[in-house]
Formats: C-alpha cells, structure tokens, sequence
C-alpha cells in the first residue's frame, strides 16, 4: 500500500453547470501536490483540473475559481480543506 | 438583507411586503421571466443552477449598494433556481422610494448587476437538442 504522504492538500471542489457535467459529481474531493514552494496555488489547481478533465480544454470552457466563495486569482495560496469552487461563464437572468 | 437564491416560485406579494415603506411614494417591481425562443430556437423549459452561498454573498451587497446610491426604503430580490417553464418568473426585483425616478433607476441597474456578478448559469431546454444548450455567459470578473 502506498502511504498517503503530506506534501498533498486536500480540498473541497464544487463545480457547476457545464463544468459539472464534464467532472460528474458537483462535488469531489481533491488531493493537489505542494509544488517546490512547499505550497499550492489556484495556478496548480487548474493545471491539475485541466490535465484531469481534458474535455474542459477542448470546448475551451473559461474557468473562474472561487476560494471560500471568493473569486481568487493564479497566485492564491490554497490551504487543506478550503472551498474551492470552479465557475463557468455566467449566465443567470 | 432580502435577496435570496430560491428553489421555490416566487412570491410576488411577498416581495413587494418586503418592501412596504410608509415613506415610500414609489414602488418598482421588475419581472425577469422563461422567454418560448432564443434567437430561432425553440425554448420549453429553462434550468437554472447556483452556487447558493456566493450568490447570495453577492446579492447582499447588491442590495446594499443600491440602497445606498440611490437612498431607497426598501430593495428585495429573489432568483430562482429548478426547472422553470415558459412564461414563469426566474427573477424579481422590487424597490421603493420616495419618489419615483431612484426606484426605477435601481431596478435598472440592479438586474444588470445580477446579470453579471451572481454566479448562476442557465440551460435552455430547445427543441432539437437532446439534453438542452448551456447559455452562453460571461466570465465572472475579480480576484485580479
């Protein structure tokens, strides 16, 4: 058995619309290496969505990402079990 | 604070107590509701989805900005969410006012703020299409 080592973060993803229909579930929990800072971004975040879920990059789906329902840019450190949630474009009305 | 995210119709004689004002010489109240086409397509249905917790976060400080700027009494918003069919209401805004001009004004402005800024998404239920057509949106902006 391979231990679960403590340079991953867990987190909680939300996802909504389309972006939950390509993931399947509007929740999942998500394990994010530390990158060499010893950390983990929103970058490393999408980078692992992207790499996790190519059908995103293929219809080209922006995605905004909310962290404890704030929207949050590239640089954000995320910590375990903050609220992560991936956005769609907009579209209420 | 009287903007929510519901899952239920809306209320309309609700929404317009929530803003029953003595003082208020103005009452708005806008109506966004399920259109039967969407440029040629034919539309049954729309289902709405949100992201409950931002979009009320997000509805709050509309509300409170637009109170604010434009000295209402009272200001209230409802968006649904669900399988909504034509010709049902999928937002209502209402607002008073001492007089009339700041009510109008705010209501205008407050469903483009909703519009733009409250992380809810829509999918058109269209004759044709098997499975409905997510709507085309707008990036939500901030976090820069």
């Amino acid at each position: 058995m391979e231990q679960q080592p403590p340079q991953f973060i867990t987190l909680k993803v939300k996802s909504f619309a389309i972006l939950r229909e390509i993931i399947g579930a509007h929740q999942m929990t998500l394990q994010l290496p530390r990158n060499n800072q010893g950390t983990a971004t929103v970058a490393d975040l999408r980078t692992k969505i992207l790499e996790l879920y190519p059908e995103i990059s293929a219809q080209r789906i922006p995605i905004g990402v909310a962290v404890n329902s704030k929207m949050a840019n590239d640089k954000l450190i995320i910590n375990d079990f903050d609220e992560i949630a991936l956005l769609p474009p907009i579209s209420g009305g | 604070m009287f903007s929510i995210i519901s899952e239920h119709p809306i209320d309309i004689e609700m929404l317009l107590a929530n803003v029953k004002d003595d003082s208020a010489g103005a009452t708005v109240l806008f109506l966004g509701t399920v259109r039967n086409h969407n440029d040629d397509d034919a539309v049954s249905a729309i289902y709405y989805e949100a992201y409950i917790r931002m979009a009320e976060e997000a509805m709050a400080k509309i509300e409170a900005e637009v109170v604010e700027r434009w000295n209402l009494k009272k200001f209230a918003a409802v968006h649904r969410i669900g399988n909504l069919k034509v010709g049902e209401v999928s937002v209502a805004i209402a607002a008073s006012s001492e007089h009339r001009a700041e009510a109008f004004e705010a209501g205008r402005y407050a469903i483009d703020r909703i519009k733009t800024e409250v992380p809810i998404w829509k999918k058109e239920i269209i004759t044709g299409h098997i499975g409905g057509v997510w709507a085309e949106g707008k990036p939500l902006a901030g976090g820069d």
